[in-house]
């Protein structure tokens, strides 16, 4: 039985819809991020699912109870924040008491739960300061407190690491990583951030324009993705998508450079997009022609930037060669890893694999 | 010449304020010093005699307990109504920018049109008020005529005059509250009175300290408002330090117990700005 269930959910400010039929299951213990560019509605989703914004049509069930209609503290939810929202007055320990206060919880339950929360969090030592003299990650820690002590069937967290440095982001991720899967509840997690959205997830829901894209594990959304733009989305660098006909089994990029076209095509011909990941592109002795107009060196890897049949095309390789700018070279594309949409709908072409 | 620029303008704010601020106060009161029967006659000095004089009438008392119970009051009343009209016009809905705009023009009133046009409005036989009530058979009330009615209507002035300006300062105070502050209290359960008490209020702490500060002073040393409505009567019920010693100065040309009179008065007011800063400090330790 599903911890958290959003059922058709709807989103309409007047004439303009903002979220269009979410469907989605979360179980116990499952992490799901909902990852997506700004204004493709996740984190009006999220807003839904916490009683912030009213749910314009659909329902939601929490813990099995339908609470589409309550307002946020009858939800079994708690939030943490994009900019943390701690209380500026308050000390540390007021911050996290509160929620537990307004649901008079007595005092000593409300001490016993801050301290093991604090101590989870290793923020003991700052309950008595308050938010104004903390930094950035240990605002966050105590942000996470606050929503720890309630003990939700739902955690939900909106964007709770755009404000940290690189550092400390991926080292918070890691943290609520481990946090979630000691706790054990469902989280529901908001990002824009593909990295976030891969290390963290169980499993991503990708957003657009107010629908779901895709929801799948983030080996499933990267190997298998539904379409060109969680193609484009997911995977960093991002993935190459070239326009090309489809014709007589052979994908035609340009005045005498094809590809094989993969097997398993629901469709013989047509206009076509099609997307290689640039770490799935090798350098080989023989193959498609590319010209090399800029290169990153990012240590362990090299990113080539050129052209392929005057297409731009982005090469991954674990090699280090001196090569010039303008200098050629030769691609090999194993079948594996092409990609094929329609160029209109954007929708994938393979089935199988 | 960009050597001389900063001092240059330094002292004329510096000279502007001994000539016509500190000058004044001190002449002032040196004045409280001497025995002036007219503003014409030659001071003698007295020393401190005019204070004693002062300090054993029954009228300075009873204009201290008059000032302190008008501007509290008056304060007390316009917090209140301020903070309560400002979350009012915090609200959405349709007209808000013509309300709020609407709010703030008593503040634009010249004292002198608003206590006229009240003691039109509740004037004995043609003001408005005293037909209405008449037509509805209530009894009349003699707005300036007893000791506390005419207290209430100076306060009632007051407090209509400068509560726009506590609900303007007030409302864009509230404009800096950041929005998810009062989301994360509605997560944690906090209904619209506990999100008041435990977001609004102490966000807006220091801004309420400076207006109750400002208010009171202002407020302590309002003269027209008194001067024009009741003339500090009847019977000195209304009767305020700053018309107690305006009427000893220019009515009864005892320019020494006047001067007396308002150097206590400042003294009076120094002494309660020094405790309120102790009770409510304007910057928070962190």
């Amino acid at each position: 039985m599903a911890e958290v269930s959003l059922r058709k959910l709807r989103k309409t400010y007047g004439p303009v819809v903002a979220v269009e039929g979410v469907d989605l299951e979360i179980a116990k213990g499952e992490l799901i991020v909902l990852l997506g560019p700004s204004g493709c509605g996740k984190s009006t989703t999220l807003r839904m699912v916490a009683g912030l914004e009213t749910i314009s049509d659909g329902k939601l069930h929490i813990g099995g109870r339908d609470v589409t209609a309550l307002e946020p503290k009858d939800r079994d939810i708690a939030m943490v924040f994009q900019n943390y929202a701690l209380y500026p007055h308050k000390t540390i320990r007021g911050n996290m008491s509160f929620g537990l206060k307004m649901r008079g919880t007595d005092t000593a339950e409300i001490t016993k739960r801050v301290d093991a929360a604090a101590e989870m969090l290793d923020i003991t030592h700052l309950l008595d300061r308050k938010p104004g003299q903390l930094s950035g990650g240990q605002m966050q820690r105590v942000a996470l407190g606050r929503a720890l002590v309630r003990d939700p069937a739902v955690f939900l967290l909106d964007e709770p690491l755009s404000n940290l440095d690189a550092k400390l982001r991926s080292r918070m991720r890691e943290e609520i990583a481990l946090l979630q899967r000691r706790i054990g509840k469902a989280m529901l997690y908001v990002t824009h951030d593909q990295t976030e959205a891969m290390t963290l997830a169980d499993r991503i829901v990708i957003m657009r324009d107010g629908r779901v894209q895709q929801i799948g594990s983030p080996l499933e959304v990267y190997d298998r993705p539904a379409n060109a733009f969680v193609a484009g989305f997911i995977g960093s660098p991002e993935m190459n998508l070239i326009d090309a006909d489809l014709a007589d089994g052979r994908l035609v990029l340009g005045e005498g450079v094809s590809l094989p076209a993969p097997s398993g095509l629901t469709r013989r011909e047509g206009r076509v997009t099609v997307g290689m990941r640039p770490e799935a592109i090798a350098p080989a002795g023989e193959g498609l022609p590319f010209t090399i107009r800029g290169i990153e060196q990012l240590g362990s890897q090299t990113l080539f930037i050129g052209e392929l049949a005057g297409r731009r095309l982005r090469v991954m390789t674990g090699r280090r060669d001196d090569v010039a700018l303008g200098s050629g070279m030769r691609i090999a594309v194993p079948e594996a890893a092409i990609h094929l949409f329609d160029r209109e709908s954007g929708e994938r072409l393979t089935t199988g694999r | 010449m960009t050597r001389w620029l900063l001092p240059g303008f330094l002292g004329v704010g510096v000279l502007a304020t001994l000539l016509l601020i500190v000058g004044p106060a001190l002449y002032a009161v040196s004045l409280s010093f001497y025995d002036m029967p007219s503003l014409t006659a030659d001071p003698v000095w007295v020393g401190f005699a005019k204070y004693a004089q002062v300090l054993a009438s029954a009228a300075f008392w009873n204009a201290l307990w008059n000032g302190i119970v008008y501007a509290g009051l008056a304060i007390v009343l316009q917090v209140v109504l301020g903070i309560g009209f400002a979350l009012l016009l915090n609200q959405n809905f349709i007209g808000r920018s013509l309300l709020r705009g609407l709010a703030f023009l008593p503040y634009l009133l010249p004292t002198v049109v608003a206590v006229l046009v009240f003691k039109w409005m509740v004037d004995g036989s043609l003001g408005i008020v005293t037909i209405l009530m008449d037509d509805w058979g209530l009894p009349p009330i003699y707005w300036f005529e007893t000791e506390t009615a005419s207290m209430v209507s100076v306060i009632m002035i007051s407090v209509w005059l400068w509560t726009p300006f506590v609900t303007t300062t007030f409302l864009a105070g509230l404009q800096t509250v950041p929005g998810q502050l009062y989301e994360a209290a509605r997560v944690d359960g906090a209904g619209p009175i506990r999100q008041f008490f435990h977001v609004t209020l102490p966000s807006l702490r220091p801004i309420l300290t400076v207006i109750i500060l400002l208010r009171g002073v202002w407020m302590f040393n309002k003269f027209d408002v008194v001067w024009l409505a009741t003339g500090g009567g009847p019977l000195g019920a209304t009767e305020h330090l700053p018309v107690l010693s305006y009427r000893e100065a220019f009515a009864l040309y005892d320019i020494g117990s006047g001067a007396a009179i308002a150097t206590l008065s400042f003294f009076v007011l120094m002494v309660a700005v020094a405790i309120y800063f102790r009770v409510f400090p304007m910057e928070q330790g962190k």
